[in-house]
């Protein structure tokens, strides 16, 4: 059992089935991301781990205790808002203090831990400022701040980036970093953007119409998904659609237009249905040749853009369109030329089985 | 465009000096003129009628203070209810909240002369306020709950309300849920929460509230006439009776003088003091 | 959020507490004019009795006919000086601005008491007492503010290119204020004459002091009942106008909305 562990948790409104059956575990020590398009339930199932949410059915337990019917305010947890919810009235030092004032601690204790939880965050020279005189960034560590000053026994953050411009997005994602290992918190991140999750994440939660698609090691979501609707949504994603044919040493896809790709991926079965994918930066494009590409797929270079280390070519396969990351030092290529796309594909493990 | 725009200003500009400005100057003026024992104006320059009202203590302490005492004790009664039925409308269901909005408004449509006579029923020897304190046991026989300052200040509660509930709401709406489960994270109960988080940012819908309830209460007219029975003296009845009844035209325009003066000075002194007190805290600003 | 059954039971209580405190006395006002014996809650019995009673007094009929006729009058003139005077307002760019605002607001401020002491006695002064006009001038007085208030509101929120793209097409000031302004206006008169018919139509305090006898409204002969009959007709009388309240109020509610309706009574 993990310190925060998710069991069998449901949540209904209405005739909208939010969360089906969730089951999770979060390790000590983790930065777990819990990732998904909006209104997938990851907000509702963070919320429901606060206690701000009850579940339909289901337990949960923090730090080995079982907490499904304890209120938000005996919980332990810290939780950071994604407008923050500081409290407008209160100067930042009050903001954080507060949770130690209901704690009824000694005075010199909680100015003791406040100032340290703001020097952690760099705003101690802030503490008499009110919110309204501070810049997005100062109010994201002061609501982290507030969240940490009470040694919780998790950290909760609920989208807490997505309301800061995108370098300082970036900076803070840093800091929220170095912040969490240094106090060694285990801390769930909600958060719609793909890049964040499986850049600070010890593991990300792919969550699906209140399910969840995989959970995983970053490398592992972005390398092998479960899924189409994974592969989808972390990263770009370009499908082939075929028959599993060649040997087992040298595995290919055949697709309906006679074209064949190399594949790589577990139990394939040769004559079955499936689906593969390719990353942007997965595929090598080279001038198309008759000779040496026969039997490989083809396309059109429709676009490029040029983004300094490297350029994307936008190149048209049959009816589609497939993104290519390219660095400049190969073959050039322009618009309008024929091409081979030089790849290995990685089949979806789901979709053998679903075969 | 400068001419169109005096033309269209002139009929209201008009009315309000004739109607309105006119007849406070002119009683600003009669206030100090003196009067016959016949009631008659006499047209010499006095301070006789300020003098009047100001030694005698009947006018001091049962006239002006009373009016004073009775307006602030409503105005603090109407704000307790009044931000208690703030408070649940603003946490009802939404679809709900529409129609709680639309009582709460009912009553200040309605007559205020019919309200005040709703009240008298309530209250009277055989009222149902009555028969419920005898049938409970709390009293062995019917209580005089009518013609006394009890009454009146119920009756001032009745009217201030619904004021206070538009203008206390309006405020709470505009805090954030959030900020309340903010403090529940942190180790908040939920009454931790309300009085350190919702309570604080709610002081200037309170601050509304309660100096329009006291606008209203001190002025309060029908209330004292209907549920006092003449035996609680008002300062609005006084007027009202010297000047039409005594027809001592002089003394009724001090009466009412004293009467704005007062109530301007009153309210201009409290919010004064909340505002110094709301700066010695940080200055509120919801959202 | 965590609920607990003893916490919502507690929070619908007080809900239905705060409204019986609200509303009670009016639905027990109803009650008692059902009653056949006397204004006593619970009625002893149902009858209709007594609103067929109010038929047969003459001297209510004739104050219904004089709120009515007074109440309209003030809603139109009030209103019409209002609009007139808002859009005068945002036009007008003079040192009086301020000053004048202020004045329009006034009466808001200034006790309605004193507004009526004033005067009833510089009008008993010169002698003009008993006319409806002085009757209906007091009321427009104490009622100005709201329609003013209301339309200049409402001016905010347009363009003021609204009127100079009319002029810009050839129209004339007065076409541009008669054939754009007015029509655009219409969201904040209707709110506006409702507000000041049902003000001058409840008002007892201004009437109190300027109404002759000839010119008795119905919150006056009200009173005047409820010192010398004290029967359940009175309860009756009421009821009526607790229904003509309720009927304005949901119409208002349905086609312009309460929020247009912010009031001080």
């Amino acid at each position: 059992m993990g310190q925060i562990s998710v069991r069998d948790i449901t949540k209904v409104w209405g005739a909208f089935d939010a969360l089906k059956h969730i089951d999770l575990d979060v390790r000590e020590g983790e930065f777990l991301s819990i990732l998904g398009p909006s209104g997938c339930g990851k907000s509702t199932l963070l919320r429901i781990i606060a206690g701000l949410e009850a579940p339909t059915s289901g337990q949960i337990h923090i730090a080995g205790r079982d907490v499904t019917r304890d209120p938000v305010w005996k919980r332990r947890i810290g939780l950071v808002f994604q407008n923050f919810a500081l409290w407008p009235h209160l100067t930042v030092f009050r903001n954080v203090s507060m949770g130690l004032e209901l704690r009824r601690l000694k005075k010199d204790e909680i100015r003791r831990r406040v100032l340290e939880a703001l020097r952690m965050v760099q705003l101690e020279p802030l503490a008499e400022r009110l919110p309204s005189q501070l810049s997005g960034g100062q109010q994201q560590r002061v609501a982290l701040a507030r969240a940490i000053v009470l040694k919780p026994d998790v950290l909760l953050l609920d989208e807490p980036l997505s309301a800061l411009d995108k370098n300082l997005r970036q900076d803070m994602q840093v800091e929220l970093k170095t912040l969490q290992q240094t106090l060694g918190l285990t801390t769930v991140f909600v958060t719609h953007d793909q890049e964040e999750a499986l850049s600070l994440s010890d593991r990300v939660v792919v969550m699906d119409r209140g399910a969840i698609g995989q959970v995983d090691v970053p490398e592992a979501i972005y390398n092998r998904p479960a899924s189409e609707y994974v592969a989808r949504f972390v990263g770009e994603a370009f499908l082939f659609r075929g028959i599993v044919s060649g040997s087992g040493a040298r595995p290919m896809l055949r697709l309906p237009d006679g074209t064949s790709v190399p594949v790589e991926g577990e139990r394939l079965q040769t004559g079955r249905e499936a689906v593969a994918f390719v990353r942007p930066e997965w595929v090598e494009l080279e001038p198309y040749d008759v000779h040496s590409h026969t039997g490989a797929p083809r396309g059109v270079i429709d676009r490029l853009m040029f983004f300094g280390q490297t350029s994307d070519y936008l190149v048209r396969v049959a009816d589609r369109q497939l993104r290519v990351k390219r660095r400049p030092d190969g073959p050039a290529l322009s618009p309008g030329n024929d091409v081979a796309l030089i790849c290995k594909a990685r089949v979806l493990a789901a979709q053998v089985d679903a075969a | 465009m400068k001419r169109p725009a005096t033309i269209l200003l002139l009929p209201s500009v008009t009315i309000l000096g004739a109607f309105f400005v006119l007849p406070l100057i002119w009683i600003l003026i009669l206030s100090f003129l003196g009067s016959s024992p016949t009631g008659e104006v006499v047209g010499e320059f006095t301070l006789g009628n300020y003098a009047r009202f100001l030694t005698d203590s009947y006018y001091l302490t049962d006239l002006l203070w009373r009016t004073i005492r009775l307006a602030a004790v409503a105005t603090l009664f109407s704000v307790l209810v009044g931000y208690v039925g703030a408070l649940l409308i603003v946490r009802a269901d939404p679809a709900a909240q529409r129609w709680m909005i639309l009582l709460v408004m009912l009553p200040l449509w309605v007559n205020l002369v019919v309200r005040t006579l709703a009240l008298m029923v309530v209250l009277g020897r055989t009222g149902p306020l009555n028969q419920l304190l005898v049938g409970l046991g709390i009293a062995d026989r019917p209580l005089q709950l009518l013609y006394n300052e009890t009454a009146v200040v119920i009756g001032m509660i009745q009217v201030a309300v619904p004021f206070v509930v538009m203008a206390i709401y309006g405020v709470l709406q505009s805090i954030p849920r959030q900020l309340e489960h903010a403090a529940m994270t942190v180790g908040a109960t939920p009454l931790a929460a309300f009085r350190r988080v919702t309570l604080p940012l709610s002081v200037p819908g309170i601050l509304a509230g309660s100096v329009l309830a006291f606008g209203i209460n001190i002025e309060s007219f029908v209330v004292p006439i209907l549920l006092g029975g003449g035996r609680v003296r008002f300062m609005s009845v006084a007027a009202y009776e010297t000047a039409t009844v005594s027809n001592n035209l002089p003394f009724a325009a001090t009466i009412g003088i004293i009467l704005l003066v007062v109530a301007m000075a009153l309210l201009g002194l409290y919010q004064w003091a909340v505002r110094s007190a709301g700066r010695a805290a940080p200055a509120l600003q919801a959202g | 959020m965590h609920k607990t059954i003893l916490g919502t039971t507690l929070w619908y209580l007080g809900t239905l507490a705060f409204y019986v405190f609200l509303l009670a006395p009016l639905a027990i006002l109803v009650a008692v004019s059902f009653n056949p014996v006397a204004m006593v809650f619970p009625p002893q019995g149902f009858t209709l009795a007594w609103y067929g009673t109010i038929l047969e007094k003459p001297d209510f009929l004739h104050a219904a006919f004089a709120s009515t006729l007074l109440g309209v009058m003030t809603a139109v003139i009030c209103t019409g000086f209002g609009v007139l005077a808002a859009i005068g307002l945002r036009r007008y760019d003079g040192p009086l601005k301020g000053p004048i605002t202020s004045l329009l607001m006034a009466p808001l401020f200034i006790p309605a008491v004193i507004v009526a002491l004033a005067l009833f006695q510089i009008l008993f002064m010169m002698g003009i007492l008993n006319n409806i006009w002085t009757l209906v001038a007091a009321h427009v007085v104490v009622t100005i503010p709201y329609p003013v208030r209301n339309v200049m509101a409402q001016l905010e929120g347009f363009e003021g290119s609204l009127e100079e793209a009319a002029l810009s097409v050839g129209a004339t000031p007065r076409q541009a204020l008669l054939r754009v302004t007015l029509p655009l206006l219409k969201a904040s008169i209707i709110p506006s004459l409702i507000i000041t018919f049902v003000l001058s139509w409840n008002n007892y305090t201004v009437s109190v002091f300027l109404a002759s006898k000839d010119w008795v409204t119905l919150p006056l002969q009200l009173r005047a009942y409820l010192q010398y009959e004290y029967q359940p007709f009175v309860a009756a009388m009421s009821t009526m106008l607790i229904i003509a309240s309720v009927v304005l109020l949901v119409l208002v509610d349905r086609t312009v909305g309460l929020g247009a309706m912010r009031k001080r009574g």
